[in-house]
């Protein structure tokens, strides 16, 4: 498990990141959990946004995460780097949501509205490869998610199958089966 | 000639292959054009998804919602925020395995280690976690260090989870003794640690953890709080 996160870990961390800002909002700062909050959004939105594929629903997954990050933060003892622990915590929070989404719905697993999609990728990410997001977007339910979390994110395979409570073989080749659809997509 | 497949040239890429096969397929990709370029062209995707930005702009700001629903949510007290961020040290004897079941033996043998503990007869203390219920009778039951700490961390999640009910006071005193009793408990290790034969010692390290759960449990808000009431 600690090995595993060592590559999200790497490509998590920034260089910026105030450890004494942690303590502060630990402590009950009002301001430094703001800062906290202006440090990290973005990569929890970027995440929520791809992952779940509907902008109103990632800004609610965002605000939500944030609200379990505050809820959470006195457990946070410095074992991790803060943006790793925010991560993983980001990452299961979107995970259950999905869970729970695919229950409900199983229309959900399609791209509902491209177009809508694109826009909302692209108030996001205005520098994107569009065509890339766009077929992202498209792979299936499991692939998408294993490659967000492997190629873009910077899990590892291991970290990948406990966190969504799957085989190891089974992220192996959602991820292959994933890399190729996209190269498929990206070359018709 | 035999081509690599995809999923091997994904498992290349990703540092799956152990030596022997790294070493097969380089040899091949060395004499094949077409894995070298299917490789290649995997290779560019993934360099690719790596280089996606991390981190997106959403379409206002989210900030305001999120201090309503978290700071904003209702005003919290100093000492409040120092329980709720904070778990009480938990028990770390330094002393060797050995020197710790000489202490417990010690401590059964006078009859020292009974901890008053909520329950009913005949129901194991320290197996499951501890209610923190008001008891309408106390049982003793003898505990392990490994059982004691665990006992120790329940109540003190129990605290930690419903410490907003208490006056601030209140939470005040309990910080404070739990502070002094953790003192002292840190203080006899280090003493039986230079002799850890000491009844004396070993009594009076059993008196401090009893007390320790005593206040933590006697802190539990459905305690406290009847005790405001009342």
């Amino acid at each position: 498990m600690d090995v595993a996160v060592v590559t999200a870990t790497h490509r998590a961390g920034s260089a910026g990141e105030s450890a004494d800002a942690v303590k502060r909002a630990q402590a009950g700062e009002a301001a430094a959990f703001e800062d906290l909050y202006r440090e990290h959004h973005g990569r929890v939105y970027a995440l929520s946004l791809r992952m779940l594929r509907d902008e109103e629903q990632a800004e609610e997954m965002t605000q939500e995460i944030f609200v379990q990050v505050y809820e959470k933060l006195g457990s946070f003892r410095g074992d991790s780097r803060f943006s790793t622990w925010l991560h993983r915590l980001a990452t299961n929070a979107i995970l259950n949501r999905l869970r729970k989404r695919k229950r409900r719905a199983r229309h959900h697993d399609r791209l509902q509205d491209e177009k809508r999609y694109g826009q909302a990728i692209r108030r996001a990410f205005p520098e994107t490869r569009m065509a890339l997001e766009v077929a992202i977007a498209q792979l299936p339910p499991g692939a998408r998610e294993v490659l967000l979390l492997h190629d873009v994110e910077g899990f590892r395979y291991r970290e990948i199958a406990e966190r969504m409570g799957t085989a190891l073989g089974t992220v192996k080749s959602q991820l292959h089966r994933a890399r190729a659809l996209l190269r498929e997509a990206l070359s018709a | 000639m035999t081509h690599a497949t995809p999923e091997r040239l994904n498992e290349y890429l990703d540092g799956w292959l152990e030596a022997e096969g790294r070493a097969e397929l380089e040899a091949h990709l060395g004499s094949c054009r077409r894995c070298r370029d299917e490789l290649e062209e995997l290779r560019r995707l993934v360099a690719q998804l790596g280089k996606l930005p991390r981190a997106g702009r959403p379409r206002h700001d989210l900030w305001p919602e999120v201090a309503t629903r978290t700071l904003r949510r209702r005003p919290r007290t100093e000492a409040e925020i120092a329980v709720r961020f904070r778990d009480w040290r938990r028990l770390r004897l330094s002393l060797p395995q050995a020197a710790a079941a000489a202490v417990l033996v010690g401590l059964l043998a006078g009859g020292t280690v009974w901890l008053a503990l909520g329950g009913s007869d005949g129901e194991p203390v320290g197996s499951g976690g501890v209610s923190g219920d008001a008891t309408p009778h106390l049982v003793t039951t003898p505990v392990g260090l490994e059982a004691y700490d665990r006992i120790v961390s329940d109540l003190t999640r129990q605290l930690n989870r419903r410490v907003g009910e208490l006056d601030p006071r209140t939470v005040a005193a309990i910080q404070a003794n739990l502070e002094i009793i953790d003192a002292a408990i840190l203080e006899i290790d280090a003493a039986l640690a230079r002799d850890p034969g000491n009844p004396y010692l070993n009594a009076y390290l059993a008196r401090a953890m009893r007390k320790k759960v005593d206040v933590l449990r006697r802190a539990s808000p459905a305690h406290t709080i009847e005790r405001q009431r009342s």
